[in-house]
């Protein structure tokens, strides 16, 4: 029954559209826009309640300790200073691990880069070499130029099918995007070396443009010479050998050097460091092996470090 | 109205450049290792070529390699993924210094694997891209190598000369000389020597006449030792290769000097170099000379 029924054709059914009138409005909107719209509606409405409803239900005493540091501005939160979160030495330590991070992909990148390029040997190319033929006279020189041109080439096969073609392509430009990559990650690492170099202490300022030398694109500073005392350097342990094999070797200056800047200058001015025990004790030896260099300084410095009496050095 | 349009929207873009993007770079990689197993694989190759009708002369539809002679005898050129000078594997299924391989189907079935010559690490391969014109290595030549180092061109030559050929390869230190004799012992055609290339009396007993001698030495006095070794062992109207590095001759002169210098010390030692190629994208200050050594005066009869 159902069947004949529908044999006969019916009146399309025509959904109302939106008039012409409020075309602004879009399109016309039916029961179940309405059904989704509303409840969007109501679940807004009711969120808002619940808010409401919780100010007013609000404790005025209310106190969190994370009260003491932040505060709200215009019932605004405003969130602790992330500022100095880091210190300085962590920051820097950020930054090396930024950069070692660049350097390794620097490596893999190149390790890719040679890959490629140890089968990809652009043989369709004329290779950028120079090609020297020797001959005995002229024929012979004749001869050598007038068959160079076409045996100089190598054979590039035309015949290559389409869909190698595309193959060998896809890797020349697989290697030419690697290369520019680590161009890019080399400059990349550069730049933040130098960021980090900027960053650290010692006395330094950016050049004008006329003071570079070789003109370049970035900025370039120049970082004021400063004498770096050797106890910097060396432990304080091993510098006690040093001092000692030098003194072997009757190298004065070095000697001179070493226990100078081996002691701390205020313990020298309070003449008395007696903090310094038996090493200033030994130093008092070098000293003394000194005297025969009339350096009057050095000496001083190893009595005065001893916290010995004058006398008894000399 | 408005939720789901906004998950549709960012679900579209997240498809369109997320994974895409990262797809691309995958794609590339996987490819490295998947492209030979596919070739290996091989029997649905030919099949499907021979479906399409386009086998002429070897090349199958469905290959992903295609390898043809090179205009050097014994030399390939792999065209596919790689574009790269090859030689016929003389030991299938074995890589000497981890380089790669390619292996083509032929007509009848039998496969025949070529390995990738690279020239960033033999001064032959660097030369024959060069553009020389005779490297005088051919199939059925007997060859001594000076220099032979760890062995990595010396495979290719063996590739090269095929098993009626013979490589002697002369490598004075002992570290790189075991990697040498390692590779000789798959390689029949190979004679290892780990010898001074200085002192050719010590290995005589080793070497026949042969007809190239390749030097690759390195060494202030390399010209002399070429002229000593061609003394005792290169056939008259034999050829010589020589790969001249003009830092390790002097290094205070520029490269085309030493060149010259060098070419010159060969020609006094009844060398007659007939051409020179510089290996410049792969090697700097590099050059490669070829010639003959006690060349009969044939052309001067003639003129």
């Amino acid at each position: 029954m159902s069947s004949l029924r529908n044999a006969i054709s019916r009146r399309a059914h025509k959904e109302r559209a939106q008039p012409h009138s409020r075309k602004t409005f879009g399109l016309l909107e039916k029961h179940k826009d309405y059904v989704v719209r509303a409840k969007a509606f109501h679940q807004k409405e009711e969120s808002l309640r619940k808010l409401r409803e919780k100010a007013a239900f609000k404790n005025p005493d209310e106190f969190y300790f994370k009260m003491v540091r932040t505060r709200t501005v215009n019932g605004v939160h405003k969130p602790e200073s992330q500022a100095n979160k880091y210190t300085q030495d962590e920051l820097m330590l950020m930054k090396t691990q930024d950069i070692g991070y660049i350097l390794q992909k620097v490596q893999s990148e190149k390790k890719k880069i040679e890959k490629l390029s140890s089968t990809l040997h652009s043989l369709g190319n004329q290779p950028p070499n120079k090609h020297v033929y020797y001959a005995e006279d002229r024929e012979e020189a004749k001869e050598i130029r007038s068959s160079s041109s076409e045996r100089g080439k190598l054979p590039s096969p035309e015949d290559v099918p389409a869909h190698i073609q595309r193959k060998t392509a896809a890797s020349y430009r697989e290697l030419e995007a690697r290369m520019k990559r680590v161009n890019e990650l080399e400059k990349l690492c550069m730049d933040m070396a130098l960021q980090k170099e900027l960053q650290k202490k010692g006395r330094k300022r950016k050049l004008r443009d006329d003071e570079i030398v070789s003109p370049t694109t970035g900025p370039v500073y120049k970082w004021r010479t400063e004498r770096k005392r050797i106890l910097d350097f060396l432990d304080e342990v091993k510098t006690l050998d040093y001092i000692h094999s030098a003194v072997e070797l009757k190298h004065i200056n070095t000697v001179r050097l070493l226990i100078v800047s081996w002691v701390p200058r205020k313990t020298i001015r309070r003449s008395g460091g007696g903090g310094l025990g038996e090493d200033g004790a030994a130093r008092m030896l070098l000293a003394k092996d000194f005297m025969g260099s009339k350096s009057y300084h050095a000496a001083w410095v190893g009595v005065g470090a001893a916290g010995v009496d004058e006398e008894l050095a000399w | 109205m408005r939720p789901p349009r906004g998950r549709g929207g960012g679900g579209f873009r997240g498809r369109s450049d997320g994974p895409g993007g990262r797809g691309r770079g995958g794609r590339s990689f996987g490819d490295a290792g998947r492209g030979r197993g596919r070739g290996d694989r091989g029997g649905r190759g030919p099949g499907r070529g021979r479906g399409v009708g386009r086998g002429r002369g070897g090349m199958k539809g469905g290959s992903k390699v295609m390898v043809e002679p090179h205009r050097h005898q014994g030399v390939f050129i792999a065209k596919g993924k790689e574009d790269a000078l090859v030689t016929k594997n003389m030991v299938p299924g074995e890589a000497v210094y981890g380089e790669k391989r390619v292996s083509v189907q032929n007509e009848d079935g039998t496969k025949i694997e070529y390995r990738v010559w690279n020239p960033f690490r033999s001064k032959l391969a660097a030369a024959i891209l060069g553009g020389v014109d005779n490297v005088w290595i051919v199939p059925g030549a007997r060859v001594l190598y000076l220099g032979a180092a760890s062995g990595t061109t010396v495979s290719h030559v063996s590739d090269i000369v095929g098993p009626t050929g013979v490589v002697y390869a002369v490598e004075f230190s002992h570290r790189s000389g075991r990697d040498l004799v390692n590779m000789a012992k798959k390689r029949t055609n190979i004679i290892p020597i780990i010898e001074d290339a200085r002192h050719p009396a010590k290995y005589r007993m080793l070497v026949g006449m042969v007809d190239v001698i390749f030097s690759d030495v390195a060494q202030p006095d390399q010209a002399r030792i070429l002229a000593l070794n061609a003394s005792y062992f290169l056939k008259n109207g034999g050829h010589f290769v020589i790969s001249i590095k003009a830092n390790c001759i002097d290094s205070t002169v520029p490269a085309e000097a030493v060149f010259a210098q060098e070419v010159k010390k060969l020609q006094q030692d009844q060398f007659k170099p007939s051409e020179q190629v510089t290996l410049e994208p792969f090697e700097r200050d590099h050059a490669c000379v070829v010639g003959g050594y006690r060349v009969p005066k044939k052309q001067k009869a003639a003129a």
